[in-house]
């Protein structure tokens, strides 16, 4: 009996952790002596063993014994979720959901592995399922704000995060989200509040970062660089972080800094040519046009179509006299979509 | 901050290792007094050449006389370092100045003023400030100026404009200084004051040449033509451009007379005749210098140091009469938007009518001149704009003309690489700066994988181009295909104003116009003999530049020969004449007077639309219109026929709206 009730209490706080939720409601489940509830018992000790295949074995013996008992669903559908067996996952939820009277934990982990799939409509519809049966569920009110967010919705998604927050007003990420959001939404100082507050409750490179980048924003370069600095700091190979604080140098005209920060960049990641683009305009900056070019050739080498490269190498053509080069790339750039390009085709090209 | 005590602590060991000032005394050289008292004689007479001459090339050799016998003594350096700086050489004068300084820097209460006016000319602002903020309590007012000027100066670079600066090439430039660049409106014609030798020209008391006046033209490349001295416009001593009209048939030149005095001249075929004192603005005992027409020539924009002005230099506008004579009593003063308590000079009114680029000390720039755009809106003067840097450098700035287009200036300057002293430089402009995306990318959600990607642009904002028509004409003779010389006016078609009359050119039959957005205009052309020409530029003030090139042609009053009146204009499908219309109808008024055996068929046209019935009846009755128009105003009316044709002569295909347009029309034709 005693090492029954231990089991149990492992598969909760096993079943805690797999959904990530802290502090809602706990599935509890009876101890009988009958052979469905050993067979299940047996079933949790190998989920926690990673014998996933045993652990399925005794859970469907468990539910030949009796259909009843919501608990064998619940595991079922965690370790078809685990084993990435979406939809036996989400149909052995719905079982449990059928025959609990508990629902809002399943409901939620149904959302969670909609948003997986990409199907953000139908994990709306689930979390809604969530919140009606449990107003207080937080992480149900957070992945709202997440999807609401992702779909653009931005006042649905602060809505959203807001009402997480009245649940449970020490989760960091949930401040640095909505202060994502309340940026987008060039509500600048509600998004700096957010930042702060995130990094009050918990130091992350990210939270600096994106603080940082919300300065660039207001314009105020000098505390953008100390928050990507930070941000460096606490994650030493964050690159967009470095990337960034090159872009904010170039605010403050330190353009020898900038091409400093993009090449530390590129030392964490090669591949990351959205820096070497920035350390072309960089090299523009400061009237070095052949290494601005080169670096505007390169991307062109690896990604034909960039528009924009294509806008900036015309550019740099336009200062060393080579007007019919810009042109040629202004055309590039204008059939690649750039308005702006057709503007300076008409301008200094079409004579 | 570090960089200016490096520079201050750098300086001052320069200085320490030079050796203590050496008075011109018999104390200090007890041995040498024969040579001691050449030396005093020579600065006397560099005294003298310097103050009473201003001729510094005499004086800075009398002065090198004295100091090859003591080369440190702190006066003298000093009196050598202002030579320098008074023809331009502030490198070499800056050399001086420093070994002033070093061997007593009590020597004058200015001195640390100047050294501090040097860095700011050599760019190096946070040294200049250091200089200027221990400057003795006199110069307190004018450093706290420079220190402004430092401060704009750094603002100025960094936001440097794009353009490219060329020198003008050899055929323009020489060793000696060259400037007052001014332009015809059509660009291809160039004229400048040159200070080079050569065939009877004189030094001038400053030791360099005397100033005189020099022409190139643009070859079918577009390239600049060897410079050619302009003689007739030329006399023994100082001659310098100032101004020429749009269509180069008019120009202003400054002359030494009376303090300083400008001439106008015109041209006749390929010359110009002999400058005339412009008496309306010249005053006897004030400084005239540098002048600019409008777009009409009626009005001539110049600079005086006269004693209304609000501070040294000031710039005025002179308009002329009814009799189209300048006129003394219309001389007014642009006003303190522009004029300021320092100095305004070289004025340039640009062909859009509503520009003016000029000179100041006295608004804010970088140092020495500046050159600053000002633009006339509804009838009030803009807060001046500085052009910024590298326009505008602390030295300066001077005699800045811009092209018709917009695009390219013209101006002097005495920068590194050219062919010595100031030379003249084309300015592209390039606009703005152009569209960069900046790539810089987020982890906006705390838990999502992919970041977010974030473009930031830098958008250009849009240059805006001059505002005007450009109208290039040759006027000829319809039989014989050769130019002739025949009066231009220039009509505001709403107000019925006459706004200006020019001449084509006697021998090339060519004419130049620039026409403003925000008018109607006719252009009449006329000659004795022969019917005029007229036509119709309508530009709303949103009109674009354009530049439109023509030949016309004259046609003698013959029998049987017709014109299109084309100012002529109607109330919708009415026979109503608008009043648009009487500045045309008073040329075929004043035709037929000047004509009094001629008789003339006036004939309505119109487009296709509509019945034949209709539009024959509406032709008829707006020939009638015309017709009446004239017996009232006097003409006889068996001189006069009106014709409805309708749309049996058509003039061009009905099938397009311009096609159309054309066949709306009045025509003229005598017919005995």
């Amino acid at each position: 009996m005693k090492r029954k009730s231990i089991l149990i209490a492992l598969f909760i706080v096993s079943l805690l952790s797999a959904i990530g939720q802290k502090k809602d409601k706990v599935i509890v489940i009876k101890s009988d002596q009958n052979n469905a509830e050993y067979l299940y018992n047996d079933a949790v000790k190998s989920y926690n063993e990673k014998n996933f295949s045993e652990a399925i074995e005794r859970l469907q013996l468990s539910i030949k014994e009796n259909d009843t008992l919501p608990a064998p669903h619940f595991l079922l559908g965690v370790i078809h979720r685990e084993m990435n067996k979406k939809q036996i996952s989400i149909q052995s939820f719905l079982k449990y959901i059928e025959l609990s009277t508990i629902k809002d934990t399943a409901f939620y982990i149904i959302a969670q592995i909609y948003n997986e799939e990409n199907k953000p409509d139908s994990a709306l519809m689930f979390l809604k399922s969530c919140t009606d049966h449990n107003p207080n569920f937080c992480q149900a009110h957070y992945l709202k704000g997440v999807i609401n967010f992702e779909k653009s919705y931005y006042d649905e998604a602060i809505h959203h995060f807001s009402k997480a927050i009245e649940i449970n007003s020490e989760n960091s990420d949930v401040y640095n989200d909505r202060g994502s959001t309340y940026r987008l939404l060039e509500k600048y100082e509600d998004a700096l509040n957010d930042y702060d507050k995130a990094i009050v409750l918990n130091k992350k490179a990210i939270y600096y970062n994106n603080r940082g980048s919300l300065k660039v924003k207001m314009e105020k370069f000098d505390e953008a660089i100390d928050d990507y600095t930070s941000a460096i700091v606490l994650d030493y190979n964050y690159y967009l972080a470095i990337n960034n604080r090159g872009m904010a140098k170039l605010g403050i005209k330190d353009y020898t800094g900038a091409i400093h920060d993009f090449n530390l960049c590129l030392e964490k990641n090669k591949d990351y040519y959205a820096s070497i683009s920035n350390r072309g305009i960089a090299y523009y900056k400061i009237k070095k046009y052949k290494e601005a070019i080169e670096d505007f050739d390169y991307i062109l080498t690896i990604n034909p179509s960039d528009a924009s490269t294509y806008l900036h190498r015309g550019n740099t053509k336009e200062m060393i006299r080579d007007n019919e080069g810009a042109c040629q790339d202004w055309q590039k750039a204008a059939e690649l979509g750039i308005e702006e390009a057709k503007k300076y085709i008409k301008n200094q090209c079409e004579n | 901050m570090k960089k200016i005590w490096f520079s201050v602590f750098f300086i001052s060991i320069i200085f320490y290792a030079f050796p203590q000032n050496v008075e011109f005394s018999r104390i200090a050289f007890p041995d040498n007094k024969k040579e001691l008292r050449t030396a005093l004689s020579n600065i006397k007479k560099g005294d003298k050449y310097y103050n009473k001459n201003l001729d510094y090339r005499a004086a800075l050799q009398h002065y090198q006389k004295a100091y090859e016998f003591n080369p440190n003594n702190a006066g003298l350096n000093y009196k050598i370092f202002l030579c320098y700086n008074n023809f331009d050489n502030k490198e070499e004068g800056f050399l001086y100045l420093k070994k002033a300084f070093s061997l007593d820097s009590n020597y004058n209460p200015a001195i640390n003023f100047h050294i501090g006016t040097m860095y700011q000319y050599f760019y190096s602002f946070d040294t200049a400030i250091y200089y200027y903020e221990h400057s003795g309590p006199s110069m307190k007012t004018k450093s706290n100026v420079h220190i402004n000027e430092c401060y704009l100066g750094k603002k100025m670079i960094e936001n440097e404009i794009r353009c490219f600066i060329d020198n003008l090439g050899s055929k323009i430039n020489s060793d000696a200084d060259e400037y007052n660049p001014v332009l015809t409106a059509d660009g291809n014609t160039l004229y400048f004051t040159s200070r080079r030798g050569g065939k009877n020209i004189d030094y001038a008391p400053d030791g360099k040449y005397y100033e005189n006046i020099y022409m190139s033209t643009k070859d079918e490349n577009g390239q600049w033509q060897q410079a050619v001295l302009v003689e007739e416009l030329c006399t023994k001593t100082h001659d310098a451009v100032q101004g020429i009209s749009n269509d180069g048939q008019k120009i202003i030149i400054y002359r030494n007379d009376n303090n300083g005095d400008l001439f106008e001249a015109f041209k006749k075929g390929n010359k110009f005749t002999k400058p005339k004192s412009i008496k309306a603005i010249n005053e006897e005992s004030s400084h005239e210098t540098s002048a600019s027409y409008s777009f009409d020539q009626n009005t001539i924009y110049f600079c005086s140091d006269r004693s209304n002005s609000i501070g040294k230099h000031d710039i005025y506008t002179v308009s002329k009469n009814r009799r189209g004579k300048w006129d003394k009593s219309k001389v007014s003063n642009l006003g303190n938007v522009i004029n300021t308590r320092e100095d305004e000079r070289s004025v340039f009114a640009h062909p859009d009518g509503k520009t003016i680029y000029f000179s100041s000390k006295g608004h804010e720039g970088m140092g020495g001149f500046d050159i600053y755009y000002s633009k006339l809106e509804n009838g009030k003067w803009s807060k001046p704009v500085n052009l910024g840097y590298p326009v505008n450098t602390p030295g300066d700035d001077v005699y800045f003309v811009m092209s018709t287009d917009g695009k390219q200036g013209y101006y002097a300057s005495d920068q590194a690489g050219g062919f010595g002293g100031r030379d003249i430089y084309m300015i592209t402009f390039l606009g703005p700066e152009k569209r960069f995306d900046y790539k810089t990318e987020d982890n906006l959600l705390a838990n999502a994988i992919k970041p977010f990607l974030d473009n930031k642009s830098i958008k250009s904002i849009e240059v805006e181009a001059p505002k005007l028509t450009l109208l290039k004409g040759t006027v000829i003779d319809e039989d014989t295909k050769k130019p002739l010389h025949a009066i231009v006016d220039l009509y505001d078609l709403k107000e019925n104003e006459l706004l200006a009359t020019f001449e084509t050119n006697e021998e090339t039959g060519r004419f130049l116009l620039s026409l403003p957005s925000g008018k109607n205009y006719s252009v009449n052309i006329n000659k004795v003999g022969y019917l005029f020409f007229s036509q119709n530029f309508d530009l709303p003030d949103t009109a674009s530049y354009q530049e439109i090139e023509q030949t016309l042609e004259l046609i003698k009053i013959q029998v049987g020969k017709e014109i299109v009146l084309n100012n002529i204009f109607f109330e919708f499908n009415k026979a109503t004449l608008l009043p648009e219309s009487m500045s045309e109808l008073d040329n075929v008024y004043k035709l037929l007077v000047d004509n009094p055996d001629i008789k003339v068929e006036i004939s309505g046209h119109t487009d296709n639309v509509g019945s034949a019935a209709y539009n024959k009846k509406l032709s008829q009755e707006r020939a009638n219109s015309v017709v009446n128009y004239l017996i009232k105003k006097g003409i006889k009316n068996e001189r006069l026929i009106a014709v409805g044709y309708g749309f049996d002569k058509p003039i061009a295909p009905n099938t397009t709206e311009e096609g159309r347009q054309k066949n709306r029309r009045t025509e003229f034709k005598v017919i005995e």
